[in-house]
């Protein structure tokens, strides 16, 4: 009956579910200090509020509890660039309004998390709920283009799986329910704010665009994904968690009409610019996760496969990244009642091809390495829990060096290679002459190449009110 | 853990976090500017500067070395015709690819010099001729920028003491009195007129001499290729009868060949422009030629007395 009661549950939720899809530090660090401390090993093995994230099913394992935690990363990577070769700028190259630079010291990354694992009706029932808030607050992002049109932003390449991601917030709810004592069942929501925007835009002197009046719709929504698991235990010693993830990203789509004063009638008007934001993809994961459970121990093994082919860049394009796989495995050992340490080890290898092209997704294999501590205490004859986790994450060099065209094509929106952003002329004109013109113009900020790398250090702590 | 392992554990952290230091990557691609100046240290085989690809425009020189046998007075004698132009090239527009390229020749004969014949006399060609002889236009096709891309030109036609409405194919006239015969050289005489030898005797003639070329670029500022020219000739009257002998030409496309040298010193080109006013004319071609042939950029190539036998 209970197995039943379950499976419709999930199942229910598996047809209600539009399943649009973020990732975020959850994905990268573990959801919480425990899951920090075992590199995230946990689907198998969540048991308090994170279960949310990492398997629902392990709501159902825990008593009760609220907690509060805060966390952050100190990033120490970097992205060098190679020395541009001179002959190769596209015409006023040397005005862009940011000069070419590297990407480093991105600043720390900080977030207060909360967490709840509350019993509905009956023991077995679990509802819990996990949010992040990140410091730079909600619905925060920061568009990008990984190729030649970034030279006209912030003129630098970013880590295209680690960067905005980890400053996104993370809204997840989710049910557990324990079918039987050997098997739960569990599903969750992970939301995301999206966006539609409209602007109307009117320019009352077209050789003064600084004043424009302008008009602004913003209509601010949730896209949510489904996280669904299944925690076995055969035996006493033994169990086995399975995890499956939607994908999820942050989206802004909308358009700006443009009124150009004088221009009335003038096949388009009005213009009309089509806006597109993509960011903060999560890609769809199945997880598999064991535990083996002694009285002193809990040692666990986690392994993942992430379709990346789903990956789309800000603008909503594939970005030709491969499926791959992570692992990762963690310990707990109980030194004493109520004292526990913990730890782990990662490896999540890069899908992101070499980016010998037109585009630049900065990605690099990486490295887990945690540590951590838990301790269970009374206060006001209440249980509380503290936990703490550290982790090193080491992101292993990588050196790209684009390839040159023998004969460099124009870029257009389906150009692969490294592209040329100036048609060759046969005449001088007043902006260049027609031998700057011949060849491969690019203003591409990874052009010819670059070397990225370096470690962030994440440390996190929760506090938890176990009732 | 015990001190030993944490130890192992530390210098496995610092270990990770050394090896993943990213380094700036060295230079990846040298300038596309800086090497051909480097290069330009060294001289050709032109005896001009490596440079980038062909760029169409500006001035340059078209030398032609054409060859016969001249057959008269029942001797057979290797003969050639030297012809030095100045063009100024321009681009037309692009062809069916972006990397092909129409232009525009615009060509002024400097002058035309011819080598010695039967019993050593030599026809010189007065320089009134080349300076009364309209510049022509004559398009040109280039199939890319690069060395080995062909360069095809329309027909050259030079008309000598001949109106312009001579056709390319219609008979010459043989009368001086032809309405189509006019004096080219301003000397009072119709058609124009040649001096053989040290003023050993004067010709009076009208010629049409038709010129295809064709060939590839070798660099930048260099092309090389094939000639062949059609020469019509019609003696009108001489001061010597032995001047006005007949001969017959036998062309031996062999021999003949085409230069045109970008001769205005830019992309790596030699500079003629001797009294550096942004322009060189066909005097400062004529004063360049000797240090062009000396230093290699023209071979001229001297009759063999063994060739036409």
């Amino acid at each position: 009956m209970k197995t039943t009661l379950a499976l419709s549950l999930l199942w229910t939720a598996l047809l209600l579910c539009p399943c649009a899809a973020t990732a975020n530090v959850y994905e990268v660090f573990g959801a919480g200090a425990r899951a920090q401390g075992m590199s995230g090993a946990m689907t198998a093995a969540a048991t308090d509020a994170s279960a949310v994230w990492h398997n629902p099913a392990g709501l159902t394992l825990s008593k009760p509890s609220l907690s509060v935690g805060f966390g952050g990363a100190f990033d120490r990577t970097a992205i060098l660039l190679a020395p541009r070769p001179a002959g190769y700028d596209p015409p006023a190259y040397s005005t862009r309004l940011n000069p070419r630079s590297d990407s480093r010291d991105q600043g720390p990354i900080l977030g207060v998390s909360l967490g709840l694992n509350l019993r509905l009706l009956a023991d077995d029932l679990r509802f819990g709920a996990l949010v992040y808030l990140p410091s730079e607050g909600l619905a925060h992002t920061q568009g990008y283009f990984a190729n030649e049109r970034q030279q006209y932003f912030d003129n630098r390449l970013r880590f295209e799986r680690l960067e905005e991601r980890l400053r996104a917030e993370v809204l997840a709810a989710g049910l557990g329910y324990r079918a039987a004592d050997w098997l739960s069942f569990g599903v969750g929501l992970t939301a995301q704010s999206s966006a539609k925007n409209r602007t109307r835009v009117y320019t009352p002197n077209a050789a003064d665009p600084s004043r424009v009046d302008m008009t602004i719709q913003l209509e601010q929504s949730f896209e949510a994904a489904l996280v669904a698991g299944a925690q076995v235990q055969p035996w006493r010693f033994l169990r086995f968690g399975l995890a499956l993830r939607d994908e999820l990203s942050f989206d802004v789509r909308g358009r700006s009409e443009v009124q150009i004063a004088g221009q009335e009638g003038v096949d388009p008007y009005p213009v009309e610019q089509p806006i597109a934001l993509t960011e903060h993809v999560t890609v769809p994961r199945i997880q598999l996760g064991t535990a083996l459970l002694t009285d002193q121990w809990t040692v666990t093994l986690d392994g993942s496969y992430d379709l990346w082919s789903r990956f789309r860049d800000a603008q909503g394009n594939l970005a030709n990244f491969s499926d791959g796989y992570t692992v990762a495995t963690g310990f707990e050992y109980t030194v004493r009642p109520g004292t526990r340490v913990r730890g782990g080890a990662g490896w999540h290898p890069s899908p992101v091809p070499d980016q010998t092209g037109r585009t630049n997704f900065v990605d690099n294999d990486r490295v887990v390495v945690s540590v951590g501590s838990g301790n269970s205490f009374r206060l006001f004859d209440q249980d509380f829990e503290v936990d703490l986790g550290l982790q090193v994450h080491a992101l292993l060099a990588r050196s790209v060096t684009k390839q040159l065209p023998a004969k460099p094509a124009l870029c257009t929106t389906t150009t692969t290679q490294l592209c040329d952003e100036l048609e060759d002329a046969d005449v001088d004109t007043p902006l260049f002459t027609a031998a700057e013109t011949r060849g491969l113009q690019t203003g591409n900020p990874g052009f010819p190449g670059y070397s990225s790398g370096g470690y962030m250090l994440v440390a996190g702590t929760d506090v938890r009110w176990v009732f | 853990m015990t001190r030993s392992q944490g130890h192992i554990a530390c210098a496995a952290l610092v270990g990770i976090t050394l090896a993943c230091e990213a380094e700036r990557p060295p230079p990846l691609l040298a300038d596309r500017d800086a090497a051909p100046v480097a290069d330009a240290q060294a001289p050709t085989t032109d005896g001009s500067l490596e440079t980038e690809g062909f760029r169409p425009d500006g001035q340059w020189l078209l030398y032609m070395q054409d060859r016969y046998c001249l057959y008269a007075a029942g001797q057979s004698t290797d003969f050639l015709v030297w012809v030095w132009y100045l063009v100024d090239l321009s681009p037309l527009g692009p062809g069916a690819t972006r990397d092909q390229l129409y232009l525009r020749q615009r060509m002024k004969m400097c002058a035309e010099e011819q080598s010695p014949v039967v019993g050593g006399l030599q026809t010189f060609v007065p320089a009134a001729i080349p300076a009364n002889l309209p510049e022509r236009t004559v398009d040109a096709f280039a199939l890319g920028r690069e060395p080995g891309d062909a360069w095809i030109s329309q027909e050259l036609v030079e008309l000598w003491g001949l109106s312009e409405e001579v056709g390319v194919d219609e008979p010459l006239p043989e009368s001086p009195d032809d309405p189509r015969v006019v004096d080219q050289d301003g000397d009072g005489e119709p058609g124009v007129t040649l001096t053989i030898g040290n003023n050993f005797c004067d010709v009076r003639i009208v010629q049409r001499t038709r010129y295809r070329l064709s060939g590839e670029l070798v660099s930048g500022h260099r092309i090389e290729g094939a000639l062949w020219s059609e020469v019509d000739k019609n003696i009108l009257s001489a001061t010597l009868p032995f001047c006005a002998a007949s001969s017959q030409l036998e062309p031996r496309p062999d021999g003949s060949r085409v230069v045109v040298q970008r001769v205005d010193g830019k992309n790596g080109g030699v500079n003629l422009d001797a009294d550096n006013n942004g322009a060189v004319d066909c005097a400062e071609i004529l004063a360049g030629r000797e240090r062009l042939v000396s230093s290699g950029v023209i071979s001229q190539d001297r009759p063999d007395p063994v060739r036409c036998r």
